[in-house]
């Protein structure tokens, strides 16, 4: 069975896009039919939940069902976008220190194991601090800090290619590294790139969620972090408006659930030595 | 110890260095070169232009980058971080360490520690006995490490804190300037401990449970535990023998985390107003202080090497199988 | 190869969304003559941090788009912010707040030319000569009526500027009940011009009882008086320290070291007359030597709060131990209220005189009603009773605490919970009901510091048409009722009667009208583009002469306001584009995992 069809079969998979698909499905529907947008103050501050407003009103009278919507949007897209420039990254380092090995690859795999152990939040803070927050500087400071996972998963993976038998006979033939690089390694190489890319995603909406909820990322769009910062701002627990800080972090949650589920599904199915 | 042992200890040591004086110049790179100006948020922005002059002169901005490096670099060896630009007058060394540093240390270590104890013991104990138990534990795990730390912190600090009124809002103490026992002291800061320190636990139990759990089910299947099974060995002495199995994977996740050790956790240590180097960042970022900002990046890429360094001597002892070879992490 | 085929349709998706991101075409667009935008299109920058102010942005974007003004909110750290907009210059328009003082000297000399230079306070680069000439005389005036003429004149030409006031917030403290006794000032009952509340409040008849814990969102930055310049620090520092006179309730200056002054050479000359009984913390006595040290110093080294003093003041001279004369180069009404309202702290001369003027002062010694206990850093300031304070009885505090918490939410937690008793600055006004909701808990509401504006970039935008058809187009009220939920006051012109009271000029005022704004834009050349949604410069109105446009035009106008304002919601263009991206990405994902799985 190929490696594709393993997942696609795994429960957990399964569970995992149903949770997603849902959640943006709903938010769809809901862009679409609503009449509003995000920047509309449609009625009164904090109303509570009810069937015009189903997730209530913020601290501006602007519909939270609304905001929810556009943010599920917004923070899949910075999740996804900068889990593509992890990948591409990852891709990158990760092919050059299999094929190559000996020193490339000790060199390359030290500054990963290292930068892994730094804290990622930490440097990406810093970043932030210095770039200036906006959604591209955002997904960026995210690539930067997110690269050296998906660099070892896709080294493992490389090295398991390596010993393909085809791989094996083309050595044999005396092609060039550059050449089985680009001609046996990389073709191959869809499913560990969407695995990673999907890994990278859970790991860069958290971050995201994060900076934003701390007033870091980029205000102006509306994420589900930036959702929670200003509900923050407006003391909305203790003024009684639940609904702005529970319904955005269930969301957050379910959303990093359903990626985990992926995740997991992926990894337990890559088979891949470590 | 063998010379086989101190071949790989100096080596490693070497390692451990030059990733050092690469994490430094690193330091100066996005400190320096990286756009923004750091001198543009230098203090009050009304104050006059020559005093801000002074003050750039002062912290040795106006020199060419090439004698900017050189300063820092003879700087840090006198172990002179710089000085804040926020708290006029105070060394950087003077506001990471002390308080904020302690307060940290302690918050993070015993977060650490019990979420490792805690984590490790239940990952052991599920992954051995497999079934119903451990899918129940497993997925509850799994959801709640899909939890965002800050929205788990504002959740537990307004039930637990205000609704129940069981763990005080803020702060690490409730006296300021009353002189009191010591022990009352000290019951009083764990007292204040008990809210960051459930939401950090909350937050790093399921990496030490889902590692080691997933370790230890899979060395269930292995040979040598079937054959000694099969010995007749009891149960109980089969899971010692696991065990430093998931050790390993402990001291694994502990050495990639020990950095927070000293960093502290931004999210739960603002929400519950704690003294520490977590706050310290985000207040200094939001001030724009580079000066401390660099200190705590600095203190954690010495953090960083001296924790992997220690990870690698402890692999040795406890794995027989990983010499000189390297390490498998995850 | 396998799963090639999905990387080429990821591809053609971004191709796709590209060309859609591509802009629209619109309609015919002119050059606009100097000093107006071509397209009524502004960047806001804005501080997430003071909700009062980045709330009133929003809610003024929303009213602006209404007659087809753009507005994109840009939200910075004050870090960034700051110098953008008061040194390089680099912005379009930017929200804020402006601490009001009982003197309308700040406010005024914001518009006056010298001001508009880096680390000046016309930070919206104002020039009027008329202005400047007035500000000038009005600094010099001789008496409240004089000054009051001039300053209402002022108001007048500026309201039609770059500077666009929205409101004064109301200061909302939430305190525990069981304290007695406060003053109620504009500012709240803490502010640091109140110096009453905490002299003579209390909460038990036992003096160990009276400790006053209070929240500060962060830790204060400096304990020196001559550099500090944020209201955190100076709270603690103006209970350590004392000024040479101070203000009462009703802002009226009256003696405080200074038991008396005397006006002399036609007000060229004040002698004050200092008290003997003044001791600092140490046990020294208060001499006149301190305090002709503490003006030397500070106005010599042009520290920030001397300097408004020092263009008043030429010379300081000891006359004996406790007389001091103070010369001035110009005689005015306001030098009086400038030493009392500018936070002047007199020093003792032993303990600085071989100290640097930004030195760290650990212990601060002064004469004030509090001591210096301890500090812990980014924690806690313990200050307690000084026993020996001049003004006898009092404080009837007996310790208080600073603690920093930096998060409103966990404040008001703590005030309620009883772990402090208020905050430093104004509560969230949407933390009220639940306040009153407690029986442990008092909410005093009284005007507050806070003046929130907008301004515009006078250096790029000088048409002052534009600005008024801006004030037009924003609903004051509506603004109060969104940002602050009702607790402000809609203010027109700079200075609001809060806090100057007859000094504010009561004629100005723009009502609320959206209509006017449009027709004044369309007056201005500006014509609404359905499709990009905001007001673009198509070249001076109708090519009828105005004379006779005016009389016979206006019922034609008046249907292509409505139609102008009717479609002014666009969605934002790139919001779509970005959810369209996402949709493509998501959709091509799903696709390839099932083209794999087919295989």
């Amino acid at each position: 069975m190929s490696f594709a069809s393993r997942v696609s079969r795994d429960p957990l998979f399964q569970a995992g896009l149903a949770i997603l698909l849902l959640v943006t499905l709903i938010a769809l529907a809901w862009r679409l039919y609503s009449p509003w947008t995000s920047k509309d103050m449609v009625g009164a501050p904090f109303q509570s939940p009810s069937i015009e407003h189903p997730l209530g009103t913020d601290d501006l009278g602007r519909d939270v069902m609304t905001l929810v919507s556009e943010g599920v949007f917004i923070t899949l897209f910075v999740g996804l976008a900068s889990a593509i420039l992890i990948a591409t990254i990852g891709l990158l380092v990760g092919v050059t220190a299999a094929v190559f090995r000996g020193l490339v690859d000790a060199i390359l795999m030290r500054i990963v194991d290292f930068l892994l152990s730094i804290p990622s939040l930490v440097v990406a803070l810093i970043l932030v601090a210095i770039l200036k927050p906006s959604i591209f500087n955002v997904i960026l400071v995210i690539a930067i800090v997110g690269w050296p996972a998906s660099a070892r998963l896709v080294r493992a993976y490389t090295l398991s290619l390596m010993e393909a038998p085809y791989v094996e006979a083309s050595r044999a033939l005396g092609s060039s590294l550059t050449h089985i690089a680009l001609r046996h390694l990389i073709p191959n190489m869809t499913p560990i790139v969407l695995g990673s890319i999907l890994v990278g995603t859970r790991a860069a909406i958290l971050l995201e969620s994060g900076l934003s909820f701390l007033g870091l990322g980029d205000l102006e769009r509306v994420s589900l972090g930036t959702i929670l910062f200003y509900a923050r701002r407006s003391a909305a627990l203790i003024s009684g408006a639940y609904w702005l800080i529970v319904f955005p972090g269930l969301l957050i949650m379910l959303i990093i659930l359903a990626l985990t589920l992926i995740t997991l599904a992926i990894e337990r199915n890559l088979k891949v030595k470590e | 110890m063998s010379r086989e042992f101190a071949y790989y200890l100096v080596h490693r040591f070497f390692q451990v260095i030059v990733i050092v004086i690469l994490g430094f110049i690193a330091a100066f790179v996005i400190f320096r070169l990286l756009p923004g100006d750091p001198t543009i948020s230098l203090l009050d922005p009304r104050i006059p232009p020559e005093a801000r002059e002074e003050l750039i002169k002062r912290f040795g901005l106006d020199k060419p980058i090439y004698e900017q490096f050189l300063l820092y670099v003879a700087n840090l060896a006198r172990g002179d971080f710089g000085y804040s630009f926020v708290y006029i007058g105070t060394p950087v060394v003077e506001v990471i360490f002390g308080e904020r540093l302690f307060n940290t240390v302690v918050l993070m270590s015993s977060a650490m520690l019990t979420s490792a104890i805690l984590g490790t013991s239940l990952g052991l104990l599920m992954g051995f006995r497999g079934g119903f138990p451990d899918k129940l534990f497993t997925s509850t795990l799994y959801l709640l490490a899909s939890a965002p730390v800050f929205w788990v912190g504002l959740l537990i600090q307004f039930y637990l804190g205000y609704r129940l009124g069981l763990i005080p809002i803020a702060g690490t103490t409730s006296f300021y300037f009353e002189e009191v026992p010591l022990h009352i002291l000290v019951l009083d800061y764990v007292h204040h401990m008990v809210g960051p320190l459930i939401v950090l636990t909350m937050f790093f139990t399921p990496l030490y449970y889902i590692y080691v759990r997933n370790v230890v089910s899979n060395v269930r299947g292995e040979d040598f535990v079937l054959t000694l099974k099969a010995i007749g060995l009891s149960d109980l002495r089969i899971l010692l023998r696991i065990s430093r199995f998931a050790l390993i994977a402990t001291v694994t996740i502990i050495a990639n985390e020990s950095a927070l050790l000293v960093v502290g956790a931004v999210f739960t240590e603002t929400i519950f107003g704690w003294n520490g180097v977590g706050r310290l960042l985000y207040d200094s970022i939001l001030k724009a202080d580079y000066p401390v900002l660099q200190g705590i990046f600095l203190l954690t890429i010495v953090v960083v090497a001296t924790a992997n360094f220690t990870a690698d001597i402890l692999y040795y002892f406890l794995d027989p199988r990983i010499k000189v070879r390297g390490l498998a992490r995850r | 190869m396998s799963g090639v085929k999905p990387l080429y349709g990821m591809i053609l998706g971004f191709l796709i969304m590209f060309s859609i991101m591509a802009p629209m075409a619109s309609i015919s667009q002119k050059t606009p003559p100097p000093g107006l935008p071509e397209v009524l299109e502004f960047e806001m920058l804005s501080l997430p941090w003071f909700p009062q102010s980045d709330k009133a942005a929003e809610v003024v974007a929303e009213q602006l788009s209404k007659v087809g003004i753009k507005v994109k909110l840009v939200r910075l750290e004050s870090a960034v912010m700051y110098p953008r907009i008061m040194r390089t210059f680099d912005y379009d328009s930017f929200a804020l707040a402006v601490s009001q003082t009982p003197n309308p000297v700040g406010m005024l000399l914001a518009f006056h030319s010298s001001e508009a230079r880096p680390g000046g306070s016309n930070y919206w680069g104002y020039v009027n000569a008329e202005v400047d000439s007035l500000i000038d005389k009005a600094l010099t005036a001789r008496s409240e009526s004089e000054l009051k003429e001039y300053a209402w004149r002022i108001q007048e030409i500026v309201s039609k500027g770059p500077f666009i006031p929205l409101f004064v917030s109301q200061n909302i403290q939430i305190i525990r009940a069981e304290w007695k006794n406060y003053t109620l000032m504009s500012g709240g009952i803490i502010e640091v011009y109140n110096r009453w509340s905490l002299l003579y409040m209390y909460k038990s008849d036992k003096p160990e009882e009276n400790v006053f814990r209070i929240a500060f969102p962060a830790d204060i930055l400096s304990t020196n008086p001559f550099m500090a310049t944020d209201l955190r620090s100076l709270w603690v520092i103006n209970l350590l320290y004392d000024p040479l006179v101070a203000l009462d309730p009703n802002f009226k200056v009256i003696p405080w070291l200074a038991e008396r002054w005397e006006v002399r050479d036609d007000g060229k000359t004040y002698v004050f007359y200092l008290r003997k009984d003044v001791r600092f913390h140490d046990g020294k006595s208060l001499t006149a030597d301190d305090v002709v040290f503490t003006f030397k110093v500070g106005i010599g080294n042009k520290t920030a709060r001397f300097a408004a003093l020092a263009q008043f003041v030429e010379s300081v001279e000891k006359v004996d131990d406790y007389t001091v004369m103070f010369k001035l180069s110009k005689p005015s009404y306001l030098f009086l209220l400038s030493l009392a309202t500018n936070l002047v702290y007199i020093v003792p001369r032993h303990v600085w005189i071989d100290k640097p003027i930004d030195w760290g002062n650990p212990e601060p010694i002064g004469t004030g009603p509090f001591k210096w206990h301890s500090r812990k850093p980014g924690e806690s300031i313990v200050l307690v009773r000084n026993p020996d304070y001049f003004v006898k009885g009092v404080p009837r505090i007996s310790t208080i605490v600073v603690r920093v918490i930096p998060e409103a939410e966990t404040r008001f937690l703590a005030i309620k919970r009883g772990e402090v008793d208020m905050e430093r600055y104004s509560a969230l006004p949407t933390l009220v009901p639940e306040a009153q909701r407690d029986p442990n808990l008092r909410v005093i509401v009284t005007p507050d510091i806070w003046l929130v504006y907008i301004a515009f970039n006078f250096r790029r935008f000088n048409d002052t048409r534009l600005f008024e058809a801006i004030n037009y187009a924003i609903n004051r009220e509506e603004v109060v009722k969104k940002a602050v939920l009702g607790y402000g006051s809609p203010v027109y012109t700079i200075l609001n009667k809060e806090w100057y009271g007859d000094l504010a000029n009561r004629n100005v005022f723009f009502e609320y009208n959206p209509q006017k704004a449009i027709q004044i834009l369309e007056s201005m050349g500006y014509k609404y583009d359905a499709g990009r949604g905001v007001m673009v410069y198509v070249g001076p109105p109708p090519t009828t002469p105005p004379a006779t446009k005016a009389p016979t035009e206006t019922p034609a106008t008046t249907p292509a306001t409505q139609t102008t304002t009717t479609p002014v919601r666009v969605t934002e263009a790139p919001n779509v584009a970005v959810i369209a991206l996402i949709l493509v990405i998501v959709v091509i994902a799903v696709i390839a995992l099932y083209l794999l799985r087919r295989r």
